[in-house]
């Protein structure tokens, strides 16, 4: 018993001691530091800092598909059930909520909420960080920054209009919006500072690349990136062409003078691919193929067949019929299946690189603008030529003579293989008789519907921007909703003209939301004409 | 202590995976019957794929025996505890006793989607998850007591001790599409480009000393005085390194003290103690880091917080014990208030600050309430009855949100006086001041000037205003009621509890998509009515339920119900079989029924009691739950 005691007295004293061992906190600071995440003092190895946000930046502009995370719907929802299908480009084939989803103008907050979240969740953030770190030390790197953040904004301000730009990052808990004119004024300071700030480099230092290691898009080659600005700079000149003129030509032409100028072959479009390390998924494939979701659209079908477009089969794929048959958006889908297997699929692969602009919209821009009067280095006939020879390039689609030649093709009457209440029937005045080869004595607006027609064609897949050119221009023409549920709010005639802003600026930031809908000037429904979309 | 459990698609709500969705709409036209062979032969796959050619509706729905059956989520753990405690007595007033104990648990859970599975979730071939999660604790503690009577009246126990909490978390994920193979579900055939890989971990360390002292006079009159202090590794890098926090107490035996016990007044007892309490806020929110997606280092989601605080709470409390009729009746009530300080929240933020939420100590928050218990026994007859009573009613009210709260990157000071919580489109939690923690917003329907619900001249029909949220009510009850019952008639037994819950609401989420889908009572009692009455008008059915009835994308308003229910929570029925058939090796058997949940009086489309997370914030909202269970059993009881 005694001796007993004497052990178990022993080993009090030693838990008691071990007790008292353990009780340091030295190790706390260790313990509460998430270590599967890079801290502060890791993000300075390798100036990792200053660059490292840039494949954040780019992976949420065009948001790629890194499955099996769901990463694809955020591309499903940003564009696909927007612009893809407000264009004309794809068509649905699903039927959320009962067909009372955005293809048929009854928006879905959690859908109309992603631009939104992508751009200031995503990229702004980077960008606000690559500012802190760059702007004074290391100006080439806030230029690169600049771009992205052009790229990225003027695609979300092309959808709700008015955004918070200039109260970015100031802290607080709420962030007023600016009017589109001066989101469009902001992105183009930011384009001037990228483009004369990156020639000042490359002219400084041919042949550097210090931003190689996270670029995805041109491997850190700066002139390459200025090209894109400038090519950026026409595309937001052309936009606000009918907002304000002048400003549109100056910033056009000063795009195509620049000693590095616009993009004018093939090899210098952008495109976003895996690679650094860094692999995804295209998500149009993801959506087509994996979910199911989406097809050929209508108009597309029309255009295509109606021009005997040799492109056709490398954008999609014959359906098992051996024709091409598109999905009309916004209608009435009943039953999937009737509209996933009859209809053309896209033609993308998992591995397709992601194409932010190419070379042959800037052909298509400057012919607009040479049809304006502004100086665009060439004639609009011969940049119309060229963006077509261009485009058929980009696809490996042969010779395109034949093509261009061809002044008595339209698009054709379009039928829907599994409800006929969808077709647009010959001579009905929903299709255009436009043709394709050019025609000099035609009116000005008869040289633009053609030039946005075959912009439209190039262009494809990226649906954001042909909506956006649609809503400017009224071309191509897009069949308009059959099934309308929007309860009046957006009529079928007008189209959908943007998107509501966030539910969550509502439910988080409603004194900010509320500066953007004065700034926007009507109702925040999908009705209200942005800044640029006006007729002149 | 070893414990092994294994369980199968455990799921409770929400969209994906969930086979009530394609029960709950299945057209009313077709057969569900026809779907139960969920699997057939595929010629041009040469092995069954699933049956189920309505698509995913947009509702990720599939087949739902198939979902039941080739889609699994299977989780086994295995936990082993190993304690071990020492006493050793100094003196006769003083020992010293340790404890050590150590908690592991090993979690692994597998998802398995068969080939055919909808293309969201898996590849052509299927998909294979796997993860593995170590949780080991391990808690010690030392303490030393000593209990003297100080003289005939008086004694002293007191307690000091030390202890150390230590918790630590490691789990690997690892899965992805599988690549060739259909349904082999192993790592090898996992597509390698498109695997998710991930890591998570974590510890956590407290470490505390406290003590306690209790005086007691006579057994008749008790003072408790305790203290505590903590050191936390979540306070690291907080404006604390440790948190104090006391708490005294006294209670009292009036009718040993006062000497006035009497037949009518039996005993009475009253008690107050007022506490606080500390606790440390979540780990990592004090130190920023910045998470690997892709490989590459991104942006921290939340704002980074460098000046929290341990949040506090501070209560009183008091107690009051009656019994009456030589113990026959007895009274409990206790009243209670709580004033809790610097609660740590983490609410959204509006995407425009470039974060998606972050981490505030903010705000006071006030609990009050009282808690009445009242029974009694007594002989009817030959039945002996007992009867009790149970009252609980609480209170809570937001105070304070943010007020005049610095911003740590502008320095300007910044008041709130509502943050949101988030939730779905239609349903939102919010904190409001003046308001309640629980309090619902839901999303409503446009009005005219006069507050008339709009109707479309030419659609003849109304329409949603997503953006403007207005007070639903709160997903807490007012009160809650429970009555228990036994009788016992010489070897029989009968036991009942009823529950009640008074107040409160909740969403269903499930009713709006049932009515958009035409598949409810609610659209086919509308259809033949001919319309459903706005503003005291009718209107086609249809269109309504095709604007208010979109679930998250709908309007909350509509789907509002009360969340007052009234149950038979429990019953049972036992008999203790005659002694003399078992003789002497056995003392008792006893034979009963016993049922929980038996009935349900509520006006909501679901039990109200189920539509409640674990969480804080997302309560209230049923997104095609489970319906609550009624069980019934048989029980035999052998006493030996």
């Amino acid at each position: 018993m005694k001796l007993k005691s004497t052990i178990s007295h022993k080993i009090l004293l030693g838990m008691a001691v071990l007790l008292l061992a353990t009780s340091c906190t030295k190790k706390f600071k260790e313990y509460n530091t998430n270590d599967v995440n890079a801290t502060d003092e890791m993000m300075e190895y390798d100036f990792l800092s200053t660059g490292v946000y840039f494949p954040q930046m780019q992976q949420n502009i065009f948001p790629p598909a890194q499955q099996p995370n769901f990463g694809d719907e955020v591309y499903q929802v940003l564009q696909n059930l927007a612009g893809d299908v407000f264009s004309g480009y794809m068509g649905a084939s699903n039927n959320w909520y009962g067909n009372s989803n955005n293809t048929t103008y009854a928006f879905i907050p959690d859908w109309y909420n992603a631009g939104f979240a992508r751009a200031y969740l995503g990229v702004m953030p980077a960008w606000l960080a690559i500012k802190k770190k760059s702007e004074f030390d290391n100006p080439h790197i806030y230029a690169l920054a600049q771009i992205l953040k052009a790229m990225s904004l003027h695609r979300t301000t092309d959808m709700y209009g008015p955004l918070p730009v200039s109260g970015f990052g100031s802290g607080g808990l709420s962030t007023s919006y600016d009017n589109q004119e001066t989101v469009y004024d902001s992105l183009f300071s930011a384009l001037n500072y990228g483009i004369n700030t990156l020639t000042d480099y490359v002219n400084l230092y041919p042949g550097q690349r210090p931003m190689a290691k996270y670029d995805l898009v041109y491997g850190g080659d700066y002139v390459k990136w200025v090209r894109f600005a400038n090519s950026l700079k026409l595309r937001l000149a052309m936009r606000i062409v009918d907002a304000n003129a002048a400003k549109a030509k100056q910033m056009a032409e000063e795009a195509v003078a620049h000693p590095i100028g616009v993009m004018a072959s093939n090899a210098d479009n952008a495109v976003l691919a895996s690679g650094n390390g860094i692999n995804f998924n295209n998500p149009l494939y993801i959506i087509c193929y994996n979910f199911d979701d989406v097809r050929m659209g209508a108009n597309m079908e029309s255009y295509m067949r109606g021009y005997n477009d040799p492109r056709a089969p490398f954008m999609f794929n014959r359906a098992p019929d051996g024709e091409f048959h598109g999905i009309r958006n916004g209608i009435n889908i009943t039953n999937k299946a009737a509209y996933t297997t009859p209809f053309s699929t896209l033609n993308v692969a998992a591995n397709t690189p992601i194409r932010w602009m190419s070379a042959a919209e800037m052909y298509f821009l400057r012919a607009e603008g040479a049809v304006r009067g502004w100086e665009m280095n060439g004639t609009a006939q011969s940049l119309y030529e060229t963006g077509i020879r261009t485009s058929f390039e980009q696809w490996n689609a042969g010779n395109a003579n034949a093509y261009i030649a061809d002044a008595v093709s339209q698009p054709a009457p379009y039928v829907d293989i599994a409800a006929s209440g969808n077709n647009v029937s010959a001579g009905s005045n929903l299709l255009a008789t436009t043709t394709i080869a050019w025609n000099d004595a035609a009116s000005n607006a008869a040289k633009i519907e053609k030039i946005i027609t075959q912009k439209w064609i190039a262009v494809y897949p990226d649906g954001q921007e042909a909506w956006s050119e649609f809503r400017r221009t009224g071309w191509p023409k897009v069949f308009p909703v059959v099934l309308n549920r929007s309860g009046g709010v957006v009529p079928t005639e007008n189209f959908v003209r943007r998107l509501p802003f966030p539910q969550t600026e509502y439910q988080s930031n409603a004194a900010g939301v509320a500066t953007g809908v004065a700034a926007l000037g009507g109702p925040d429904n999908g009705n209200t004409l942005l800044w640029w979309d006006r007729t002149p | 202590m070893y414990v092994n459990t294994e369980e199968q698609n455990m799921f409770s709500q929400g969209q994906y995976f969930n086979p009530l969705i394609p029960i709950y709409l299945f057209p009313l036209s077709d057969d569900i019957e026809r779907y139960k062979v969920f699997e057939r032969f595929d010629p041009t796959r040469n092995f069954n794929t699933q049956f189920w050619p309505y698509g995913d509706m947009g509702f990720q729905m599939q087949n739902p025996y198939w979902i039941i059956h080739r889609n699994l989520f299977q989780v086994k753990k295995d936990r082993f505890v190993i304690g071990t405690g020492l006493k050793y007595k100094i003196n006769s007033w003083l020992d010293v006793a340790g404890r050590v104990r150590l908690d592991q648990n090993t979690t692994s859970g597998e998802r398995k989607f068969f080939a055919s599975t909808s293309g969201l979730f898996a590849s052509e071939a299927g998909a294979y998850y796997k993860n593995t999660a170590i949780t080991r604790q391990m808690y010690s503690d030392v303490l030393a007591t000593a209990t003297k009577d100080l003289n005939n009246d008086l004694t002293l126990s007191a307690t000091v001790g030390a202890s150390i909490m230590d918790v630590q978390y490691n789990m690997e994920n690892y899965g992805g599409n599988l690549l060739s193979v259909p349904n082999l579900f192993a790592y090898q055939n996992v597509n390698q480009t498109q695997a998710t890989v991930q890591q998570e971990r974590f510890r956590d360390q407290t470490q505390s000393v406290f003590g306690t002292a209790q005086l007691s006079y006579r057994n008749m009159v008790f003072v408790d005085v305790t203290g505590r202090t903590d050191w936390s590794s979540a306070l690291a890098n907080t404006t604390a390194s440790s948190i104090v926090y006391p708490s005294v107490g006294a209670s009292a035996i009036l009718t040993d003290l006062l000497k006035f016990r009497s037949p009518i007044l039996s005993f009475a007892k009253i008690r107050g103690t007022y506490s606080e309490v500390g606790n440390a806020p979540s780990r990592f929110v004090s130190i920023a880091t910045y998470p690997i997606i892709g490989g590459f280092p991104t942006t921290t989601s939340y704002r980074p917080a460098t000046s929290l605080r341990p949040e506090g709470t501070r209560s009183v409390e008091l107690g009051l014990n009656l019994r009456f009729l030589r113990n026959k009746i007895n009274l409990d009530v206790t009243v209670y208030r709580s004033n809790t300080f610097n609660q740590l929240f983490n609410p959204t933020l509006a995407p425009s600050t470039g974060f998606s939420s972050f981490y505030i100590n903010a705000g006071e928050v006030v609990n009050k309430g009282i808690e009445v218990s009242l029974g009694g026994s007594m002989k009817l007859g030959a039945v002996d009855w007992s009867s009790n009573v149970t009252l609980g009613l609480n209170r809570n009210r937001i105070n304070k949100l943010l007020a005049n709260y610095k911003d740590e990157l502008t320095a300007e000071p910044i008041s709130v006086d509502s943050l949101s919580m988030g939730g779905t489109g239609s349903y939102m939690m919010a904190l409001v001041k003046g308001g309640s923690m629980g309090d619902i917003y839901v999303n409503s329907l446009a009005v005219d000037e006069h507050g008339f619900i709009k109707v479309g001249l030419v659609s003849q029909t109304v329409t949603a205003n997503s953006n403007h949220y207005i007070k639903a009510g709160n997903a807490n009850p007012r009160y809650n009621l429970g009555w228990r019952n036994s009788f016992r008639y010489k070897d029989f037994q009968l036991d009942l509890l009823v529950n009640a819950r008074i107040g409160g609401v909740g969403v269903s989420v499930t009713q709006a998509i049932m009515d958009r889908f035409g598949v409810s009572k609610a659209s086919a009692d509308a259809r033949d009515a001919g319309g459903v009455i706005i503003n005291g008008e009718k209107l086609p059915a249809q269109p309504y339920y095709e604007v208010v009835g979109g679930g998250v994308a709908g309007v909350g308003s509509r789907y509002v119900y009360s969340a007052s229910n009234v149950r038979l929570a429990e019953a049972s029925l036992n008999y203790n079989l005659p002694q003399r058939w078992f003789g002497h090796a056995v003392k008792g058997v006893t034979v009963g029924v016993n049922g929980r949940n038996l009935f349900l009086l509520t006006k909501a489309p679901f039990d109200p009691e189920a539509a409640a997370s674990t969480g804080t914030y997302y309560q209230g909202i049923d997104y095609f739950m489970q319906p609550s269970l009624r069980s019934v059993g048989f029980n035999v009881k052998v006493q030996f």
